[in-house]
């Protein structure tokens, strides 16, 4: 028996409700109230809607949503980043566990879904720091997993601080020091933009344009028990508030596709889908899309696939293999700088040796030929 | 919304490019010594390529018949079975097989410069290439794989 979940009650209210999703025993309903309350990690920022203000404004009117069709911008009418064409954009599943850290999550994925999708690359599949993010930069504003944080400050600490690879500083669940790799400015992802979405045809437009959205939610107690279909608050009273990531919609259906951080025992192996205009997910606080995602890391042990080069002054390009490849600008620093490190390349590309690189946001700054 | 890179750039990819891709993590390798000393201006500095220079638009995999992004003639998978130069600054050449001379863009010293070693690669190895020209006949832009 679920503690403070009556799951008789809820699926007869979802039936009563005709509503389109099933309710059930879920890895959360296992859990103690306690524990539950401490997944949801959603505070509004100074100047927003407390939770039971926007609670009271969504039950009255106050707070209503334009549904705009994803045809009014030019987007598909449905768009799922797990399968584009056959590919998907999206990260694993993870767990945030006891801690209300689903800010640095939702906020991750988003980022990790848009670096893949903004380059049309599937196999770019990054594992960034959650702990960095809230352990680290959430921390430094005061925010821990009891108080919890909020989007927009996530991604402000993503542009200008950046966020580390997870194996610089795997994340556990529960407050802890800042114990980051010590050269993680070395190996690191940070955003060019990040941009508020005002409408739901913008996010539409953003998800099937460059990827994944941050979008935060009222979540009532029946949400716990959400094993599949399209979620509508049906009954349960306010538990608190939650951030995620959304990764696809459908117009059709009427919902957005969401991928959670409460792991793969809850709803639909870790993701749900929630009807427009529920709980606030299109206007509380959000949502939020961010573009450019740029990546500083060692590219170890590549082959040089391709060379470019251009009439202007220092522009040449390398083509390498594997992880995260792909075209890298050799460094413009100076002709010396550039021609050498085209040598290096193309002695490397001859000889079908490997080369180890210091790729600075798409720019090569340091070069091995082995 | 979005903003596109609008940078030259290459686009086309490399045959057989279906190659593996993750998160590098786990094949980090160690800095040189000397790394740490490496100021953040030179770091800041070798990150500032422009958003509005030239960048490659092809992929490898189009390495027949692609045509970039460029304004101009485009000619693809070509083998390269001659290089000239003289005395004269920005003043290189190669030769395309079955084809004519082209003369390098003079535009800047290196753009001729790494024009020219692509060319000898090409040339030395017999890699095809795909490169632009214009009315003028100047190769502006090409690719060796």
């Amino acid at each position: 028996m679920a503690e403070g979940i009556n799951l008789d009650g809820i699926q007869e209210a979802v039936q009563e409700a005709g509503a389109l999703w099933e309710p059930g025993e879920t890895s959360m309903t296992q859990l103690s109230k306690t524990e539950r309350e401490k997944r949801l990690g959603f505070t509004p920022p100074p100047g927003e809607k407390s939770l039971e203000e926007m609670d009271a404004a969504l039950s009255s009117g106050e707070v209503t949503v334009e549904h705009e069709s994803a045809a009014s911008v030019g987007a598909p009418a449905s768009f799922d980043l797990r399968n584009v064409g056959g590919r998907s954009y999206v990260t694993s599943i993870k767990n945030q566990g006891g801690c209300g850290s689903c800010v640095a999550f939702g906020s991750i994925a988003s980022v990790e879904s848009t670096a893949a999708f903004e380059r049309r690359d599937p196999n770019l599949v990054l594992d960034l720091s959650e702990a960095q993010l809230f352990y680290c930069w959430a921390k430094a504003e005061g925010r821990n997993c009891g108080n919890g944080w909020w989007p927009e400050r996530a991604f402000i600490n993503i542009r200008d601080k950046g966020v580390t690879f997870e194996d610089y500083f795997p994340y556990t669940a529960g407050d802890q020091n800042c114990n980051v790799n010590a050269d993680w400015p070395n190996r690191n992802a940070k955003i060019a933009t990040m941009q508020q979405l005002t409408s739901t045809a913008a996010m539409k437009d953003w998800i099937s344009t460059h990827g994944a959205i941050s979008a935060c939610f009222l979540v009532y107690n029946d949400f716990f028990s959400y094993r599949s279909g399209i979620y509508r608050h049906v009954t349960g009273s306010l538990a608190g508030g939650h951030c995620v990531s959304i990764v696809g919609y459908d117009d059709a259906g009427g919902f957005w596709i969401c991928k959670n951080s409460w792991g793969t025992g809850w709803g639909e192996q870790g993701y749900f889908c929630i009807a427009y205009g529920q709980c606030g997910i299109e206007t509380y606080s959000g949502p939020w899309g961010v573009s450019g995602v740029v990546l500083t890391q060692w590219l170890s042990n590549r082959q040089v696939v391709g060379l470019w080069a251009h009439e202007s002054q220092r522009n040449a390009w390398v083509y390498l293999s594997g992880a995260g490849g792909g075209w890298r600008k050799l460094s413009p620093t100076d002709d010396d700088v550039l021609l050498t490190m085209l040598a290096d390349m193309v002695a490397a590309k001859a000889a079908s040796r490997p080369v180890n690189v210091f790729d600075q946001g798409g720019t090569i700054s340091l070069a091995y030929v082995l | 919304m979005a903003s596109i890179e609008t940078e030259p750039h290459p686009t086309e990819l490399p045959p057989d490019s279906g190659s593996q891709v993750g998160n590098g993590a786990g094949t980090t390798v160690q800095p040189p010594r000397d790394f740490g000393e490496l100021t953040s201006e030179l770091l800041a500095g070798a990150a500032g390529a422009s958003t509005l220079e030239a960048a490659p638009t092809l992929e490898p995999s189009t390495i027949a018949g692609a045509a970039g992004d460029g304004i101009g003639l485009w000619q693809s998978n070509k083998q390269v079975d001659a290089l000239y130069s003289t005395y004269a600054a920005r003043f290189s050449w190669m030769h395309v097989a079955g084809g004519p001379w082209r003369r390098f863009s003079p535009v800047s010293d290196s753009g001729v410069a790494a024009l020219a070693l692509l060319a000898a690669h090409a040339r030395d190895r017999g890699r095809p290439v795909n490169y632009r020209e214009e009315a003028d006949q100047l190769v502006h832009e090409m690719y060796v794989w």
